[in-house]
């Protein structure tokens, strides 16, 4: 049965239906209490809290004070301001910029008829599966300029050892580099995607004369980009907030170069006690967000393909 | 007379290249025993190109994404004086496996935060299956005032950047007294979170409403509809939901940095991070080496067991996290 309201034909049996549907409701209510619940006290809540606390003074010595936006306007012309927000935009344009057609090409690779290609999924997908503090201690040692990994590679194709980590010109790159290996091979969502598209369309374009790169371009991107759409949102959204890896790893060093908008939050509420000032970065932090976001939803129209809907 | 007029190969729609014979100026007449080798080897090669380059490129990605694990595993097993050594040795020249002992040994509370963590995943597990399964459940099935409008607040928690809500969360958590204590991942893990109830209700979706009609045709409940009809038949997503739970309570140590100041109270993923400050482990990366990979394994184990309920999972979403 449809959801619809059935019309209440005769009083008798309108009111049996009646309480059968109310009865219906509370359950449904019952069911998904625990989380409305903590979505009013974790979500909702939290936001008009925070929003509150950015507009007073906050911390924990002295009483609160109003000042109105004055942790906004005091926060922008902070020099922080700019070099945190310039720092993490500067690893999220490059860990996605290079990231996403590292991951599709991977995902074309294991998109592939091979023998043994569920073992290379497999292997592919390891580093985004112990994504995180593993990764982070890993690469760590990795990165280092003495002995790590990476620059007995470099030093193998006769490349002088890089100082990674402790240089201001190596340390964002460093990261990005980490990030691309996290992320890189994290491409099951563009595989699914892949396999999600229908084979009459390549059929067909081979039929029209397509070769093996127009049918990429004018096939499997159209159909694939509701994916890369979703995740280019999700990257943006948790790209901007990224913080733990530089905590870990250089900890916010050297001279800054890697400390990120949301690790100067993180130091200003838990380790300065600032909490309304802190309040007032997140805040900041959610616009911006919320802004490229909206970008990003913006442009979706010009190249993002739907199933259903005709190209002009 | 072209050498090759009766081969299949030239014939091929759109592929108008020539074989490259290797013995071209040879006459025909008189094939020599190196083109009869070569030939056909050539040929294979080129019908199998796209299959060779794909196995090449994807050789060299598939070793670029497993070697940081490779070295890993052989710097936990080195002798410490073999760690810093350049050029790095892949293979220990004596195999350490007792550094794997020690570091058990030597981190007082590294057993702690491993029980620590296994409790933290079971509460987390348990708590996301039964809250998550509950609330789709009311989403995908029963009808209520406001559903809708619901559902579209749980889709766009899901969207929702952590940023603005962390710093209250702490803060309510700490007038609440739960600082040092679980109870934070337990109430969060009993709520519910979009992202498994938005994965939960798409699968719900897809299966014949005809069975809670029958079933609620013979007098079940609504819960007991769920419980007997529909759980049996939900499998699959429960296991995908348990299996992103696990990895996102076992790697998470920014809540247990944020709630947690008594170090015998650590997870074993805050613990890696604190082992590398220890007066004794800390400098000695063999030993850091060892817990990394120590802390890996459960991981991989687990996503070789539910690999295909995991890959399912995300097929079904389209996000991760």
């Amino acid at each position: 049965m449809a959801a619809g309201r059935p019309i209440q034909s005769s009083a008798g049996r309108g009111r049996v239906h009646l309480t059968q549907r109310r009865r219906e409701a509370l359950v449904a209510y019952a069911l998904i209490s625990p989380w409305f619940i903590a979505f009013l006290v974790f979500t909702a809540g939290a936001m008009v809290y925070s929003f509150g606390l950015s507009l007073f003074r906050a911390d924990f010595l002295t009483p609160a004070r109003f000042v109105g936006l004055g942790n906004y306007t005091r926060w922008v012309q902070d020099e922080m301001f700019g070099l945190s927000l310039y720092n993490t935009v500067y690893m999220l344009v490059f860990s996605i910029g290079l990231g996403m057609p590292v991951s599709l090409a991977a995902s074309l690779l294991l998109n592939l008829r091979l023998r043994g290609i569920a073992f290379f999924r497999t292997v592919f997908y390891m580093p985004a599966l112990v994504s995180g503090v593993a990764t982070f201690v890993l690469w760590n040692i990795i990165l280092n300029k003495d002995f790590g990994l990476l620059n007995w590679l470099l030093g193998l194709a006769g490349i002088a050892p890089v100082p990674w980590l402790t240089t201001t010109t190596w340390a964002k790159p460093a990261l990005v580099l980490m990030n691309l290996w996290a992320a890189g091979g994290g491409s099951i969502l563009y595989l699914a995607a892949l396999q999600a598209v229908p084979q009459e369309l390549y059929e067909s374009a081979s039929i029209d004369g397509a070769g093996r790169w127009s049918r990429f371009r004018h096939v499997t991107l159209p159909q694939i980009s509701p994916t890369i759409f979703l995740t280019l949102v999700t990257g943006i959204i948790g790209g901007l907030q990224v913080f733990l890896s530089t905590m870990v790893m250089t900890d916010g060093g050297p001279y800054y170069s890697t400390t990120t908008y949301m690790l100067v939050l993180y130091r200003t509420a838990w380790r300065d006690l600032r909490w309304g000032y802190a309040s007032a970065m997140a805040w900041l932090l959610f616009a911006i967000i919320m802004l490229l976001t909206l970008l990003v939803f913006r442009s979706s129209a010009a190249w993002v393909y739907y199933e259903g809907e005709l190209r002009r | 007379m072209p050498v090759r007029q009766g081969d299949r190969e030239s014939r091929r729609h759109g592929d108008p290249e020539k074989l490259p014979l290797p013995m071209c100026s040879h006459p025909v007449e008189r094939p020599n025993r190196i083109s009869r080798l070569l030939v056909p080897i050539a040929r294979w090669l080129r019908r199998h190109r796209l299959q060779l380059f794909g196995y090449g490129v994807i050789t060299c990605l598939g070793v670029s994404f497993i070697f940081p694990f490779v070295w890993m595993v052989s710097t936990s097993l080195k002798p410490a004086y073999e760690v810093t050594t350049y050029p790095v040795r892949l293979v220990p020249s004596v195999w350490r496996w007792e550094n794997y002992v020690r570091v058990w040994q030597e981190v007082p509370w590294a057993r702690r935060w491993a029980l620590n963590s296994l409790l933290l995943v079971e509460i987390g597990v348990i708590g996301a299956i039964i809250s998550n399964t509950m609330i789709a459940y009311a989403f995908a099935r029963l009808r209520f005032p406001g559903r809708d409008i619901l559902f579209l607040v749980v889709l766009s928690v899901m969207m929702l950047p952590g940023v603005v809500t962390v710093i209250p969360t702490y803060l309510i958590w700490t007038r609440l007294g739960a600082l040092d204590t679980y109870w934070p991942w337990a109430i969060g893990a009993f709520t519910g979170s979009s992202f498994y109830i938005f994965m939960l209700r798409q699968y719900m979706l897809g299966l014949p409403y005809d069975l809670d009609e029958a079933a609620r045709m013979d007098g079940a409940g609504y819960i007991r509809t769920l419980v007997q009809i529909l759980v049996p038949l939900l499998r699959a997503p429960i296991i995908a939901v348990a299996v992103f739970q696990f990895l996102n309570v076992y790697n998470d140590f920014f809540g247990a940095i944020l709630f947690l100041r008594n170090v015998q109270l650590f997870p074993l993923s805050l613990g890696l991070v604190a082992v590398r400050t220890h007066p004794q482990v800390g400098w000695r990366l063999e030993l850091v080496m060892a817990m990394s990979t120590c802390f890996i394994l459960p991981m991989l184990i687990v996503y070789f067991v539910a690999q295909q309920y995991f890959i399912e999972g995300v097929a079904l979403t389209g996000v991760r996290r």
